[in-house]
Parts: structure tokens; sequence; C-alpha cells
């Protein structure tokens, strides 16, 4: 039972599963709160990941989100305390954030915003460590 | 005569019906219908970048008639060939009744994103709407 929570299966699973529950947060949340209108630019769509999707999902706006000072594509979303690894009385408890790396990985995938999501614990803080491809890179500068 | 189509992401096909509309001179042949709208989808990806409202209005016209567009928040577009005495306004509000039939849809978590809707209440709804505002 113990190794078979352990295999990198589980958090791959885990990431799935919450890239449809992203596919279908974004539509019913533009919709709903933001009044049919979707996002331009990173960081305004990084702010309704960081807002609206946080406090519909877990009540609470998420921490902080910073651009990374050494590569221009990656961005972080701070989170102090993830819902997903609460309750988990194993050692693998900080690699449950999959599930909410999958779901902004959806999210952002959905609104053409291709980018690759993980989740790395860090000083206490869970960090979600959004890259996004060259592509939307350029788009978003021009 | 009002034709709509639901393109998903790398132009895929989800959804199209004939819907009846107000009566319009000439109707293209059933076969070009889908050429059409699929000529329409460039200029709809250049205004899709240009604003942050999803009603795009007109992207494109066919032989004077017009194809006007909605874009969801996850990029599905939404596609609509009909004539030119159609009135923005019923068109917008028909947008966003598909808009609220579409999530309904996608919230389903059998349903797949980018696969054809087979639901047939989804049909009948959004017959009955095209019917509401569009035959007026």
């Amino acid at each position: 039972m113990h190794t078979l929570f352990c295999t990198k299966y589980v958090f791959n699973s885990l990431s799935e599963a919450g890239y449809g529950v992203g596919l279908r947060a974004i539509e019913l949340l533009s919709f709903r709160e933001k009044g049919c209108r979707k996002e331009r630019s990173i960081i305004q769509m990084l702010n309704f990941v960081r807002t609206t999707v946080w406090k519909s999902l877990f009540g609470r706006p998420a921490d902080d989100l910073q651009i990374s000072n050494a590569k221009k594509n990656e961005y972080y979303i701070y989170d102090n305390d993830p819902v997903t690894c609460k309750y988990i009385s194993n050692s693998n408890a900080a690699r449950c954030a999959a599930y909410t790396a999958g779901i902004i990985n959806g999210i952002l995938d959905a609104a053409e915003f291709t980018c690759t999501v993980s989740s790395i614990l860090n000083n206490n803080r869970m960090v979600f460590v959004i890259a996004f491809t060259s592509k939307v890179i350029a788009r978003d500068s021009s | 005569m009002v034709y709509i189509a639901i393109v998903g992401k790398g132009d895929v096909l989800i959804y199209e019906a004939k819907l009846p509309g107000p009566s319009s001179g000439k109707v293209p042949p059933e076969n070009q219908l889908q050429f059409i709208v699929h000529q329409a989808l460039d200029s709809l990806d250049h205004k899709t970048w240009s604003g942050t409202s999803m009603y795009l209005k007109q992207v494109d016209t066919f032989n004077k008639m017009p194809v006007s567009a909605f874009v969801t928040a996850g990029h599905i577009k939404f596609m609509l060939l009909h004539s030119s005495s159609l009135e923005e306004n019923a068109i917008k509000q028909f947008f966003y009744e598909v808009y609220r039939l579409y999530i309904k849809v996608a919230m389903n978590p059998f349903y797949l994103k980018n696969t054809p809707i087979t639901s047939s209440a989804f049909n009948d709804r959004v017959r009955t709407s095209a019917r509401n505002f569009f035959m007026r």
C-alpha cells in the first residue's frame, strides 16, 4: 500500500484529473464571475487564476504572483496553505499539489496559453511554476 | 435560414445545424455551407486577439451573407451564417443562450472536450432559442 502511493503514476493521474477540472472551470467562471470577457495578456490571465479561480475553488485568493528573474517565460504562483496537501499523513503530501497544478494547466491550455505547470515546496510555501511556450511569449509581447 | 457551426480547437467541427430564421434571397447549397464557415476562421482568429469581448460581431461575408462569430473563454468558436437582415442584438442574445447551453454540456464529466455534441436536449434547445430570437 505504502509503495503504491509513492509511484510517479499516482501524481501524473492527479495532474490529469485536475486538467479536466481546469478545462471546465474556465468556461464556468468566465461566464459567472467575469461577465463573458476573455483575457488577452499573460498577466491578466494569471491574475484571473490567482483571484477568481482560487477564490471559487479554495475560498481565498492565492498569496502571490511573481515573474522569474532568470527565465522570461516562467511565472510563480505562491500558496501558503494548499488544501490538497492538508490531511495526508504520508511523506509525499506535498506532491499532491499536482492536482492543483493540473487545474492551472487545464485553465491556461484552454485559453490558448500553452504551458507546463509543476508544483514545488519551498520554505513551507507551495510554489506553482508556470512555464509558457515561446509562441505564447512572442504573442504576448506583440 | 440560418446556419450555425460550433468549432473546437484545431478546427474540429463539434456541432452544426440549419436553423429556422428570416428567409433570405439566395441560400448557398448545403455542401457549400461548411466551406464558407471554414473560410471565415482565418479572420476570426485575427479578430479574437484584438479585444476582450467574446462576441465578435461580423468576421467575414460571403455573397452579402455575413458570418458572425462568438469565441468562448475556452476558445470554442460559435459561427453563424445568416442573412444581413438579422439584427445584431438578436444574434448576440442567441450566442449567449448557446453559450449557456454549451457550458451545461461541457460540465458533464463524461463529455470529452473537442468531441461532437450528440445530446438531443442540446439540439432541441438550440433550435428553440433560434426560433425565439430569429423568428420575430
